[in-house]
């Protein structure tokens, strides 16, 4: 379901590559650096989050996605190990894998998990594991489709995004940190897709896992 | 001999509190069981509505052909004054030269019904915040529209067929008056040949503006929004009789396209038509906040008073303030109408766990909010 | 693409304003004229809490149906300035239209300077040293007679808001503002009609300068009784 690789690029702290089906985002970590005076916050890390589109400038659907990321990033970063320091989190969507006027949600998930990796690459402390899904609800069936295709998000009477902080080494969620639904829906639905979103979330943090311990092995491969 | 020293514990008067230490002030006035904006902790804000008058079609403005708003409304909620007005504009859709193929129609027909979104219609916010600056639009201003927009866009409010415009024609008659006919006036003995072959569609453009920004602004300025386009009517349009009959070609040279406009589509000052929504797609906004009840922050309790039993986390509606607004990190944000049909629902998880509990109490308050909204007129 | 574009939603691109056929002549409205209208003013100081002062401005005819105008007046000041030491305040008016967009942004470029230049003249600028006074002029809606614009006819609506905004801050003003307008020509006074802060002419004839001068004063007096009523009224 999702493919992807920690630090393709040399000049930054830390990045990782996700594609999740056709959308595909890179992301790069820059931190902790010396911020700008605007930007410097006297007891904690701040953060700077840009999303740059597949295509074109970015514009206001660009900053949406930067605030919505904002709200996943700021509670689960250890902000206070770094005052007066600046983290960027830098994401360029390769490709959108969805129609860019009318839907976010597949390129959304993909960040967030892409911001999860680059972090652990670049070695800013989280206070624990976080990962996120996306799921369209399609007309007749209400059935729950979990990574939807194109034509399925077009079709879907509701489209989802849930990301969930995983704690106890990846088997528990702990809190949803954001869930972002728009369409037509009711309470039971969303409560379901909040609960499967919550299962799906984990095997996602546990593939996650694997890849951070390939990296891990990788890295101190020298290590007697 | 040492003169004692005597320590007071500096006070703050509640407003000044509220500004150097935000959580503290809320911690204090939730363990007192009440807000900093003294409201209880699920009281909404009053809202007062009214159309300002502002629009083309209110008995003021007699549909005088300078006040292009269509719709518009202004709505008051505490302190923050929110003034929407509607306009729009014409765009035409470039239809093939030869006649539409009846087996293409059908095609299209059939690939828009699987596409959901693409059988609603938008609307283009612009929101402005008055804040004391001058200068380009802030990341606020910019998150507000493109929330708008989204949520105009997929809760489907508007139907496509509501912007198609029913184009007449003015003719000339033998005694030089002019008359305007439209395809529904006229009887069904119309000639197909008489009527217009270009298509056009009407396209809304919102502008929000906001004074005395006091809290989260979305719901306020969603609601606002909804009310005005229930209110806005779009003005009936014509071309000429010579121009029913032609097809203005398109020409590409290079990289751009050369249309040659001479025939412009026209509004009639005196007929409009209103806007028709999907009531049942039409959702009104609230917003809430979870946040834990510090034990440490509590007022030394009296002897005598009771142990009130509370609970750790408080659910708060309808954010205001500054204290509020920095302190409550986990928010809620949902469009929901009265029996519980759910347009938008937003989470943030920033600060305190939002439970399952919380989720369903918010949206049995927030259906119970929009019930009162849509009642007002 | 300007970077403005860039941070709004903008529609497509290919879209054309409404526009309206203009009217025949016999359904045009009946064209009443302005200098015999009476207006009537209501005044609410204190709507936009988070500026230090504001006004909200409605005038209407006497009827209180035709011709309204709708002023938001905000005041943000003395609020400090970066950069090197002034000994006065810096001044600085911004007009926005709130609804529609009537005016074209080289004319309400005008107009701010021309308040400007009053409100110089008029605040006691060496009272704020290092600071700057920010107005904002938020017009809701204007409507004139046949549905023309002209500055002229919000002017003195403009100095009256600004004037009440600027009491509602505290910001010390040496007198009452207050401003009259009469075939095209809008003259301004303090100090009981004794002097004029300001003369706007654009359009119209040249004619009497002192009966265009003494029209105005009347205006004058009446604007700045009912301002006064007002703030006696709601005094704190």
């Amino acid at each position: 379901m999702i493919e992807a690789q920690v630090s393709v690029l040399d000049q930054v702290d830390g990045s990782a590559q996700v594609t999740c089906g056709t959308t595909s985002v890179i992301c790069s970590v820059t931190g902790p650096i010396e911020p700008k005076a605007r930007q410097e916050l006297p007891s904690q890390l701040a953060l700077e989050v840009v999303v740059r589109p597949s295509k074109g400038v970015p514009n206001t659907r660009e900053k949406l996605m930067e605030d919505q990321i904002r709200g996943v990033l700021t509670p689960v970063l250890v902000r206070y190990l770094y005052p007066r320091q600046l983290c960027q989190v830098c994401f360029q969507i390769l490709e959108s894998g969805e129609p860019e006027q009318e839907h976010s949600v597949k390129e959304l998930n993909c960040c967030i998990n892409a911001a999860y990796l680059a972090l652990i690459d670049a070695g800013i402390a989280l206070k624990s594991s976080f990962s996120s899904v996306c799921m369209a609800v399609l007309p007749q069936s209400s059935e729950i489709v979990v990574n939807p295709v194109t034509q399925q998000l077009q079709q879907s009477n509701s489209t989802h995004l849930v990301a969930i902080q995983v704690g106890q080494g990846g088997q528990k969620a702990e809190s949803v940190l954001l869930a972002e639904s728009n369409g037509s829906f009711d309470q039971q639905l969303f409560l379901d897709v909040l609960s499967t979103g919550e299962k799906e979330c984990i095997k996602v943090a546990l593939e996650l896992r694997k890849i951070v311990e390939n990296k891990i092995q990788k890295d101190f491969v020298w290590r007697g | 001999m040492a003169s004692s020293i005597e320590i007071h514990p500096i006070t703050f008067p509640p407003e000044v509190l509220a500004r150097i230490a935000p959580d503290l002030s809320i911690q204090r006035h939730l363990s007192l069981g009440v807000r900093p904006c003294l409201r209880q902790f699920e009281e909404f804000r009053n809202i007062e509505i009214s159309d300002g008058g502002l629009s083309r079609s209110t008995d003021l403005f007699h549909n005088s052909e300078e006040n292009n708003i269509l719709g518009s409304n202004v709505l008051r909620s505490g302190k923050t004054i929110v003034i929407t007005s509607i306009t729009g504009g014409f765009v035409e859709e470039l239809l093939p030269v030869h006649g539409i193929d009846e087996g293409e129609e059908e095609l299209r027909n059939m690939t828009m019904q699987h596409d959901r979104i693409s059988q609603f219609g938008a609307v283009y916010p612009v929101v402005e915040v008055e804040r004391g600056r001058m200068g380009a639009p802030t990341d606020e201003e910019m998150n507000l529209s493109q929330k708008i927009y989204n949520c105009i866009l997929g809760s489907g409010v508007i139907p496509k067929s509501s912007l198609n415009v029913s184009v007449g024609r003015r003719t000339t008659n033998p005694d030089k008056s002019v008359s305007i006919t439209y395809p529904d006036e006229e009887g069904p003995e119309l000639d197909q040949q008489f009527l217009p072959k270009r298509k056009w569609s009407y396209v809304l453009y919102a502008k929000i503006q906001v004074f005395s920004r006091d809290g989260p602004l979305f719901e306020l300025c969603w609601n606002s929004l909804i009310y005005a386009l229930k209110n806005t009517k779009l003005p009936r349009a014509f071309v000429d009789e010579k121009t029913t009959d032609l097809k203005i070609p398109v020409r590409v040279r290079g990289r751009s396209a050369a249309i040659r406009e001479t025939y412009d589509i026209i509004c009639d000052s005196h007929k409009s038509i209103p806007l028709v929504l999907n009531s049942k797609n039409v959702g009104f906004a609230s917003n809430f906040g979870v946040i834990d009840l510090d034990p440490e922050a509590r007022l030394p309790e009296k002897e005598d008073e009771m142990q009130v039993d509370q609970e750790d986390s408080i659910l708060l509606a309808d954010l205001q303030g500054e204290a509020e607004e920095s302190s409550v990190l986990s928010t809620l944000s949902i469009i929901s109408d009265e029996k519980g049909n759910l347009k938008h629902l937003g989470i943030i998880g920033g600060g305190s766990k939002v439970t399952t509990e919380t989720i369903r109490r918010s949206i049995l308050l927030s259906s119970k909010r929009s019930e009162d909204l849509s009642t007002k007129n | 693409m300007s970077v403005s574009d860039r941070r709004r939603i903008l529609g497509p691109t290919n879209a054309r304003p409404i526009q309206f056929a203009p009217l025949n002549e016999d359904s045009k409205k009946i064209d009443t004229e302005r200098k015999n209208l009476n207006k009537s003013v209501f005044i609410e100081n204190g709507l936009v809490s988070n500026s230090n002062g504001s006004s909200y401005l409605e005038t209407r005819d006497s009827n209180g149906i035709e011709y309204p105008t709708l002023l938001l007046t905000s005041v943000y000041g003395p609020r400090p300035t970066r950069g090197s030491f002034n000994s006065k305040a810096s001044l600085t008016i911004q007009f926005k239209e709130v609804t529609a967009e009537n005016f074209p942004t080289g004319e309400l470029k005008e107009l701010c300077n021309f308040l400007t230049n009053i409100f110089n003249a008029v605040i006691n600028l060496a009272g704020y040293p290092k600071s700057g006074i920010d107005i904002f002029l938020n017009l809701i809606q204007h409507e004139g007679p046949s549905g023309e614009y002209s500055r002229e006819a919000i002017l003195p609506t403009c100095i009256n808001g600004i004037t009440l905004a600027l009491v509602d801050a505290g910001i010390e003003i040496f007198d009452m503002v207050s401003a009259g307008s009469y075939n095209g020509t809008v003259v301004s006074f303090t100090k009981n009609g004794e002097e004029i802060v300001g003369l706007w002419k654009d359009t119209g004839d040249v004619e009497d300068l002192v009966e265009t001068i003494e029209k105005c004063k009347e205006q004058y007096y009446q604007n700045r009784s009912t301002m006064i009523k007002y703030l006696m009224q709601n005094k704190k």
